[in-house]
């Protein structure tokens, strides 16, 4: 025990002597070399690339402190009192619920598997788990911010995610088979006890981890902005399921945060209404970061079958949602 | 990373907000609308980082053991490295040559007559400018003195091109309004701005979504404050 406590003090050591280079050749950077960025290129992506981590991180921040109130602060036994017995009654409702969570999609993993190690049948949570990053008040908020004056989008978006998560809820309930699902236990507080220690763990984990990955997604979204030729993106741009396609795929690799990606979704303005929907029903629910979370979480037989069902389906639904309402 | 390192990061990061929004240099990125939720993010930032390094022991354990944390906490750095330390200008004349000039149709189908006054010439906005040539066909443009305010895009043969960038939200959806000024006097340097004063001639003939003016000044001028429209 003793032991453990040590090397985790010396890590911990070495990663603050880690940051304070960094700072310090910051620092030492902006001195010597105040003018080192005058290629127009380097400029121009580090202008998008800070552009969309300042945009987004009022409502990263605002996400993050609810969920972790929330996930803390509420009592679990809540959400299993409140669904009713029959898993294909349980599945809608959970997927409406879950929009009563606000956060983003690293935030409903764990919730999500707290509901399952309270026995919610595992379509409602699945409903849960994909509803709840799409469909809460800070996502709709942010997308009607990057929307200005098209209200519309915001309800295509409930629309589709909603569809989403109570199709693929069933789907699971129906064919997911039980299996050993095994929902790592969240620890004990680490230092010291109690919700608020807890809820502040949670929160600062939840924090660092969802900016960093903004930064992720905000610097592949400003490579694409800066360096892909716009002709590229235009030819794709212009077919209707090239570009539902292509941006579905892009949303699983940019893997943005579901309360910045409206943002990203607002400037790729050269694809349709309907693509660009695509992109923001199947960024919250299918990424890269979000299945590794889910492998960490619930086992990667899980994830490797949840994560394609729910691309497809997620990308139908924004299809026909846009085709009908956009 | 151990918590305190995180702690450590997340006030840099915090720290980095309140002065991007404490200053002008918000507007290189985002809307002004967005200022105080920035400024309030920042803070709040700030203050629970600053709470979180109170409140942990340097003995806390790396919390990466239960949390998952992977090492993308450190990325946390980069925008701060990015508005600190690299600090880039405004989107210019490089951006707005590679965006398609795909400027948004305008809020309003009627487009009020333009305030006339007296004696000096009519400040007209880029994107007004385009949208009453655009879908107005210049109809309450013409028979006005008019000053637009742009930076140089490049020069043509017969005067040169202004820009402006039109924002929605921040600076990564860009659009680019463009009116090419025929002018005697020869261009500036892309990405100096300048004011021009001068009569609306059409639109041009190679490029329909691109107004002409016809100018009689050119004064450089210094950048506004919101380089955006």
């Amino acid at each position: 025990m003793r032991n453990a406590a040590e090397t985790a003090y010396r890590r911990g050591l070495r990663s603050t002597d880690v940051l304070c280079l960094v700072v310090f050749a910051a620092l030492g950077a902006r001195f010597a070399m105040g003018g080192l960025v005058t290629t127009p290129a380097i400029a121009a992506w580090t202008t998008v690339f800070a552009a969309i981590c300042v945009q987004a991180s009022p409502f990263l921040v605002l996400g993050v402190a609810l969920s972790a109130s929330l996930a803390e602060l509420v009592p679990r036994e809540f959400f299993r009192r409140a669904l009713p017995g029959r898993p294909s009654l349980a599945v809608p409702v959970a997927g409406l619920a879950a929009s009563a969570l606000p956060g983003c999609e690293c935030a409903s993993v764990p919730v999500a598997a707290s509901l399952m190690r309270r026995g919610v049948a595992r379509g409602p949570t699945v409903a849960f788990l994909l509803s709840a990053p799409a469909t809460n008040p800070v996502v709709l908020v942010a997308t009607s911010v990057a929307f200005p004056g098209q209200p519309v989008v915001v309800l295509a978006r409930l629309l589709s995610s909603i569809a989403t998560a109570i199709v693929v809820g069933w789907l699971w309930q129906r064919v997911g088979r039980e299996g050993p699902m095994s929902p790592r236990v969240l620890p004990a507080s680490a230092d010291g006890s109690g919700a608020w220690q807890r809820a502040r763990l949670t929160a600062m984990h939840d924090l660092a981890q969802a900016v960093g990955l903004l930064v992720v997604g905000a610097a592949a979204a400003a490579t694409l902005n800066v360096a892909v030729p716009r002709s590229w993106l235009d030819a794709l741009g212009g077919s209707a399921v090239e570009g539902v396609v292509a941006l579905s795929v892009l949303a699983v690799v940019l893997a943005v945060c579901s309360e910045a990606d409206a943002f990203i979704a607002a400037s790729l303005s050269q694809f349709s209404m309907t693509a660009r929907l695509a992109f923001m029903a199947v960024g919250p629910v299918v990424d890269v970061k979000l299945v590794a979370m889910q492998v960490g979480t619930f086992g990667r037989r899980f994830a490797a079958r949840l994560a394609p069902l729910t691309l497809v389906v997620a990308a139908v639904a924004a299809s026909t949602v846009g085709t009908v309402l956009l | 990373m151990s918590a305190r390192c995180q702690s450590f990061v997340l006030l840099l990061f915090g720290a980095a907000l309140i002065r991007v929004a404490a200053t002008d240099v918000l507007l290189r990125y985002v809307r002004p609308v967005a200022r105080p939720w920035v400024l309030l993010a920042g803070v709040g930032i700030v203050i629970f980082a600053l709470w979180s390094l109170a409140a942990t022991r340097p003995q806390s354990p790396d919390v990466d053991e239960h949390c998952g944390t992977s090492g993308v906490a450190w990325l946390v750095i980069a925008p701060v490295i990015a508005v600190v330390v690299i600090a880039p200008p405004a989107l210019g004349a490089y951006a707005a040559a590679r965006i398609p000039v795909t400027a948004p149709p305008p809020s309003a189908r009627a487009f009020p007559p333009l305030r006339a006054d007296t004696g000096g010439p009519t400040p007209v906005t880029l994107l007004d400018f385009y949208a009453r040539a655009a879908f107005d066909g210049g109809a309450t443009l013409t028979g006005h003195r008019i000053e637009l305010t742009g930076f140089v895009l490049h020069s043509d043969p017969d005067g040169f091109r202004i820009a402006r960038l039109v924002i929605t939200c921040c600076a990564a959806d860009a659009r680019a309004v463009v009116v090419r000024i025929r002018s005697p006097v020869a261009a500036a340097h892309p990405d100096v701005w300048v004011s021009v004063i001068g009569e609306y001639a059409g639109t041009s003939p190679a490029d329909p979504a691109v107004p002409v003016l016809r100018a009689d000044t050119v004064t450089p001028v210094s950048a506004p404050d919101n380089p955006y429209d």
